[in-house]
């Protein structure tokens, strides 16, 4: 006989709770290889959609409004010996022929065959490709119910030469419509998923051939978008320099007719601030500003619409000494006004505002000289090439984009245009030409060369000078992005861990109870084993190693159970709680570390557990052992603390409670919220003081009866009575109290400082719109009459599109998208939390480079960041700058994303054309005729418009799925806890058996003896249920008192009525399983 | 004097590791009205048995045990309890006090049954009065002595006014005068109470004293002296 043997025995011999305590690690290791698989899984899925997203795919340059030539991809293919794409990425909307279903947000991919050696299979889909035939993604095509051989009507926003806001585009052509076939409906391995952005939601892809798309789109030898296979990083720049082109940047360089000087200028009509710089810097050059002036006038006599062109001083016409009030008339002009030297002759233009803005405005100007129209006076390249005017035959053709009243236009203007085109009639000097006319595009139309060799020699001089970062040609390492987004992603394995809070603590306390109860059906085994001679530290040690034993086995035994829960809540994350992870698809993954880590952490804090439970029970055992039990009685009366000052914490709490909950308003914000739960928590830590510390002794002085014998029995053990109170109610509060932080139906669209900040409606455009939808203009554009829009404002917001970094993403966004507003047309709307008080914090300070921005808790949150933290992020002209985050707002409609104010967006952004997200103000009771409006005016430009408390509910629905979770969980860890109960019961009435076998003796039957227990049980679970219950409803009161708000689920409700129920049953099976067999013979003392 | 309780040829059996065992092989014995027995034999002879089975506590294997001549074995388990409540008293060795209950509470437990009556009260207010507790009636079964809680224990089986008072071992874990002492007051009770009183013990002292003593031996019983 060996201590092993004993060992054996003793778990052999009680292997019915050894079984049971088994079972409850087993549960343990389980809910923890479940959460953590859950995380292996989520990370895993997340590296195939990114897998699948990117294929073969390290590198990319894209830009919006930015062409560079196909070429260059097969430059930079020999050039870094790896595949190379150029692609042309554009938005757009895809539609049914028939209208009837249509999608907005859509990718168009005009692609080459480097496009589908990149994607994950390698190779083209498989099939003929027809004229005219496109491939869509799986996703598009269940929304759309596409097969091979639908139509679809795509409308795609083709790229701007000339940005969008500047007032000299034509502003028509904006887009433009396919009917296209489908020819094959792409997988993932087709770069079906295929998306530049971070983000587990795929975008819904059409994939037509690359010149297809070139044509419709007018791009044709050129593309927006270049994507690099595997490279080494610190050769890529260098390639870049080195294969760029001045075909790359939008500019064209072109000798000057009739003279030896070449000229650079710029397809966008005003060259950008890097072009401009590279042009100046070449020797022997100068800028021209030419400029479409509306009307010249001297008294009763005007000139309408003229070039006046400025060129610096000592440049022919312009004398060294013309001042910047004198300007220079040809004498076409002299005469049609009739004024010579020395008259006052006024020019009337108009000035680029914000957006699309023109202001009309008047500068007088004193003539310096007449000139005849010949030499530099007759330069007709002056002119640059204004979309809309260049070409035209008569001047009744223009469209310049902006309003002209071409009926102002008389026959001598024509015939001028005839015989000079855009020549200038006037003349004026840069300094003034830049003071009146330049503008956020730029402030020279052109760059003048002279001495120049060749036009060779010239690209490579203006070339050198450039970056092609400023040209939108930045490479971005998309595998290192994606690292990044996914170490920073959503811990699925911690998040999981913590919903499953209340189901380990129920298990444990399950273990503990299976535990107490095995040593308390073992007492007389440990007074046996002190007789014979073992201490109390051996006997715990024998314990320990029965109990090691278990825990071990239990832990490995969690392991496949873990992995179904796993794959059960991974099902859920498919199904019911799709809010959080969108339309990833999870692939249970099973790694071995996991699984070992798992069972070992179960095994070790049930073992913990276990360990800390018996230790008392058995040092308890070994001083009780010979001990009698009314001397222990005596000795426990002797030691039962006095209450003292405990008795008025109980009140203090309760009167503390309802402080709180007075002084917190009725509000629905998360602070109130949390102020009400503040209250529901001590609210039940008073009552259970209160129930602790009162004298209970009922029935001393009145009659004794079967009720006050319960009672009687209850108070005895009074800190076991307590335990089960407090842990019921406790749970029942964690479980209902946290709806309070649900997020329902807070705010409606009229109220100003809720989440949706009284905006009726939130819309988003595929193709950017310039029009102010609040201008008669801009509603006249859209065939939209002052009658229809009564009452409507439209906050417009630009958009720069970023990660995603809604609370749906499950990867961290590295560059989130950045969304540019008014400050003042959000004034008064929505609620600052955190930081700034107001929208007043977009303007920043002038000592201050970062940009500052506001964005919503939910994304404050989602992006890990603190206030005052930066992004670093890129402007148009590759300069980084910081934005930095100065405010949250409460949750939002304008979540997600960063917001900054508009001027700070121009001046990073200045070509961004646009406005493609809007808030719109309108009266409720038309709010569904606006929206109707609105989406059948604005269907070419993609237009999706939502009511913005559904665009709010979708975001909080997220959070409300992960309360959801915990709830979910957190029912289960209850019902467990109830089986808990029954333990709780089965040791109480084991130690009870003498006391309840003496009722027997003296009368009392079974059924009776059953029901006196099962009455005090009953009395314990109805307590806790109370107190957690009245608890929650303080806490829940916010939600109680608003109209709308969910509070209550049936869910909820089946969960408080399994634990009721449950919990009755478990102890009434308890009760008398505990009580099978003769009671009686616990009476015998031989 | 009127017969009581009868035993015919009782016997009691208990499974055990090696077979079954026989404790009481054949046990017939009667007790009348108001009289006093005691039961001696050594440890773990079965007196324990013997008395759970007088006491409707236990069902022999086979055999009959008629109280009032009715015979409990055909009784049910409820039925039985209910004869336990209104026709017997048990006194244990371990008092089996209910600790959470004061003096009082722990005399009227037999009454909870049927419900506590003014009747009843009375008579536990009586019985604590002739034992000498009733200035113990509010203490609890911790603050008395070994003495005192076996007289509780006395007094709570004699509340229901039973035919029968069985004592196991009543003074089995007192010292000599205040077992002597209890001895007195059982037998007192038994006269006045006009209570058939029977008592399993080694005692001989206290086995002397009542009116008929038999020994248990081999699980048979023998006469081993009639005091009259």
């Amino acid at each position: 006989m060996k201590l092993r043997r004993l060992i054996l025995k003793g778990l052999l011999h009680h292997r019915r709770t050894h079984l049971a305590a088994l079972a409850t690690a087993a549960l343990v290791s389980a809910v923890m290889i479940g959460a953590l698989g859950v995380g292996d899984s989520v990370r895993e899925s997340l590296a195939i959609v990114a897998d699948a997203r990117l294929g073969r795919i390290r590198f990319a340059a894209h830009a919006r409004d930015c062409l560079w030539r196909t070429d260059l991809a097969g430059s930079l293919a020999r050039e870094l010996d790896t595949t190379v794409s150029s692609t042309l990425l554009l938005g757009g909307t895809v539609a049914l022929p028939n209208g009837s279903a249509r999608v907005a947000n859509a990718q168009v991919l005009g692609v080459d065959d480097a496009f589908w050696a990149l994607s994950p299979g390698g190779h083209p889909p498989a099939g003929s490709w027809p004229a005219g035939g496109c491939a869509v993604s799986e996703r598009l095509a269940k929304r759309l119910g596409l097969v091979v051989g639908t139509s679809i009507v795509v409308r795609v926003e083709v790229p701007a030469m000339v940005p969008r806001d500047a007032p000299i585009g034509t502003g028509s052509d904006a887009a433009v419509t396919l009917l296209l076939e489908v020819a094959a409906v792409l997988d993932a391995d087709a770069f079906g998923t295929f998306s530049l952005r971070i983000g587990q939601v795929p975008p819904p892809n059409v994939i037509l051939p690359r010149l297809e798309l070139q044509r419709a789109a007018r791009c044709l030898g050129f593309a927006n978008t270049l994507l690099l296979g595997d490279a080494d990083e610190a050769r890529v720049a260098p390639a870049v320099a080195d294969c760029f082109g001045i075909e790359d940047t939008g500019l064209l360089v072109g000798p000057v007719a009739g003279s030896e000087a070449w000229q650079l200028t710029s397809s966008r009509v005003f060259l950008e601030p890097a072009a401009e710089q590279a042009g100046l810097g070449l020797p022997g050059s100068f800028g021209i500003l030419t400029w479409l002036v509306n009307d010249i006038s001297t008294g009763t006599r005007h000139t309408p619409y003229s070039m006046v062109a400025a060129l610096p001083r000592g440049h022919a016409p312009i004398p060294d000494d013309l001042a910047d009030d004198e300007i220079l008339v040809n004498t076409w002009l002299a005469e049609d006004l009739a004024v010579a030297d020395g008259d006052t002759i006024a020019l009337t233009y108009y000035v680029v505002g914000d957006g699309r803005k023109l202001t009309e405005r008047t500068t007088e100007f004193r003539i310096r000289g007449v000139l005849p129209i010949e030499g530099a006076a007759a330069d007709r390249k002056l002119m640059p090439d204004f979309p809309g005017l260049t070409g035209a035959k008569d001047c009744r053709d223009w469209d310049p984009g902006f309003a002209l009243d071409l009926s102002r236009i008389r026959d001598k203007d024509e015939e001028y245009w005839d015989e000079h085109e855009g020549t200038p009639k006037a003349f004026i000097a840069l300094t003034a030409g830049r003071k009146l006319w330049g503008n956020r595009f730029g402030s020279l139309t052109a760059v003048r060369l002279q001495s120049v060799p060749d036009r060779d020699a010239l690209e490579a001089a203006i070339r050198a000078r450039l970056d092609p970062g400023a040209f939108g040609l930045t490479f971005v390492d998309l595998a290192k992005a994606n690292e990044l987004a996914r170490a920073g992603g959503m811990d699925f394995g911690g998040l999981f861990l913590g919903f499953s809070f209340l189901l380990l603590a129920a298990a444990l306390l399950l273990m503990g109870l299976v535990v107490a109860l095995n040593m308390v059906m073992r007492q007389e085994e440990i007074a046996t084993l002190l007789a014979l001679g073992f201490d109390g530290k051996r006997i715990r040690r024998l314990f320990a190693v029965e109990h090691g034993i278990v825990a071990l086995v239990g832990g490995m035994v969690g392991v496949p159970l873990g992995y179904g829960l796993t794959a059960a809540a991974l099902t859920a994350l498919d199904t019911v709680w799709s809010d959080l992870a969108g339309s990833l698809r999870m692939s249970l993954v099973i790694d071995a570390g996991t699984a070992t880590m798992g069972a070992l952490c179960g095994a070790s804090i049930s073992f913990a557990v276990s360990w800390l439970v018996l230790r008392r029970i058995v040092s308890g055992s070994v001083r009780d052992a010979f001990t009698k039990s009314e001397e222990r009685a005596a000795r426990d009366e002797r030691t039962r603390p006095r209450r003292g000052v405990r008795v008025w914490v109980g009140p203090a709490l309760v009167l503390g409670a309802m402080a709180l909950a007075a002084s917190s308003g009725t509000g629905r914000d998360p602070a109130t919220a949390g102020a009400f739960f503040g209250s529901g928590m001590l609210l039940l830590t008073g009552f259970l003081f209160i129930l602790a510390t009162v004298p209970l002794r009922t029935g001393v002085r009145g009659r004794l009866s079967a009720r006050t014998l319960a009672l009687r029995n209850l108070t005895r053990r009074r800190g076991r009575s307590m335990a089960v109170i407090g842990i019921l109610a406790f749970g029942v509060f964690m479980f209902l109290g946290v709806t309070v932080f649900r997020r329902d139906r807070l705010t409606g669209p009229g109220d100003r400082t809720g989440g949706t900040g009284g905006f009726a409606l939130v819309g988003e455009c595929t193709v950017a719109i310039v029009h102010d939808l609040n201008s008669p203009e801009g509603r006249k554009f859209f065939a939209l009459t002052e009658e229809d829009l009564a009452g409507v404002r439209v906050v417009r917001l630009r958009v720069r599109t970023g990660d995603d970094a809604t609370c749906r993403s499950l990867t961290r966004a590295q560059t989130p998208e950045l969304v540019a507003v008014d400050p003042a047309e959000l004034e008064g709307r929505f609620t600052f939390v955190k930081g700034a008080s107001d929208w007043t914090v977009l303007a920043g300070s002038e000592d201050d480079e970062a940009v500052p921005a506001v964005i919503d808790q939910a994304t404050f949150w989602t992006l890990g960041k603190g206030l005052g933290d930066e992004f670093t992020m890129t402007g148009e002209e590759g300069r980084p700058f910081e934005v930095r985050i100065a405010g949250v707002i409460d949750n939002a409609i304008l979540h997600g994303q960063l917001i900054i104010s508009e001027s700070e967006y121009l001046r990073r952004f200045p070509s961004e054309g646009g406005y493609r997200r809007f808030l719109v103000d309108a009266p409720e009771s038309r709010r569904e005729k606006v929206a109707a409006l609105l989406t059948r005016q604005l269907t070419d430009r993609g237009i999706a418009l939502e009511k913005s408390e559904a665009r709010l509910n979708a975001f909080n629905a997220v959070e409300n799925t992960y309360l959801g979770i915990f709830q979910a969980l957190g029912g289960i860890g209850l019902l467990l806890g109830s089986a808990g109960l029954a333990l709780v019961v089965s040791r109480n009435v084991l130690q009870r058996r003498a006391e309840l076998a003496l009722l027997g003796a003296v009368g009392f039957t079974r059924g009776r003896i059953v029901r006196l227990v099962n009455a005090e049980n009953a009395i314990l679970l109805g307590l806790g249920l109370l107190a957690g219950l009245a608890a929650s409803a303080v806490s829940l009161i916010p939600a109680i008192l608003t109209p709308g708000a969910e509070f209550a689920t049936p869910g909820m409700g089946l969960v408080l009525f399994g634990l009721g129920a449950g919990g009755s049953i478990f102890t009434w099976v308890a009760t008398r399983a505990t009580l099978s067999g003769n009671l009686l013979d616990n009476l015998r003392e031989e | 004097m009127q017969m009581l309780l009868e035993l015919k040829n009782v016997k009691r059996g208990f499974a055990g590791p090696m077979g079954a065992v026989d404790v009481l092989r054949g046990i017939s014995v009667s007790v009348e009205a108001g009289s006093a027995l005691a039961i001696l034999g050594p440890s773990g002879c079965g007196k324990s048995t013997l008395l759970y089975l007088m006491g409707a506590l236990d069902v022999p294997t086979s055999g009959q045990v008629l109280l009032d001549g009715r015979d409990l074995t055909d009784l049910t388990d409820d039925e039985r309890a209910k004869v336990r409540n209104t026709r017997i008293g048990i006194v244990f060795q371990a008092h089996h006090l209910l600790a959470q209950l004061t003096v009082r509470e722990n005399v009227l437990v037999p009454a909870l049954v049927t419900g506590v009556t003014d009747e009843v009260e009375e008579r536990a207010r009586r019985l604590l009065d002739r034992v000498g507790l009733a200035d113990r009636m509010g203490h609890t079964p911790s603050t008395l002595s070994g003495g005192e809680r076996q007289r509780v224990a006395v007094v709570r089986a004699l509340v229901n006014s039973p035919g029968l008072l069985l004592a196991d071992e009543p003074t089995g874990s007192l010292d000599r005068a205040t077992g002597d002492a209890l001895g007195d007051l059982l037998l007192e009770l038994n006269r006045e109470e006009g209570t058939a009183l029977v008592v399993v013990t080694h005692s001989e002292t206290l086995a002397a004293r009542m009116d008929r003593v038999l020994t248990l031996t081999d699980g048979k019983l023998d006469p081993a002296k009639e005091n009259t």
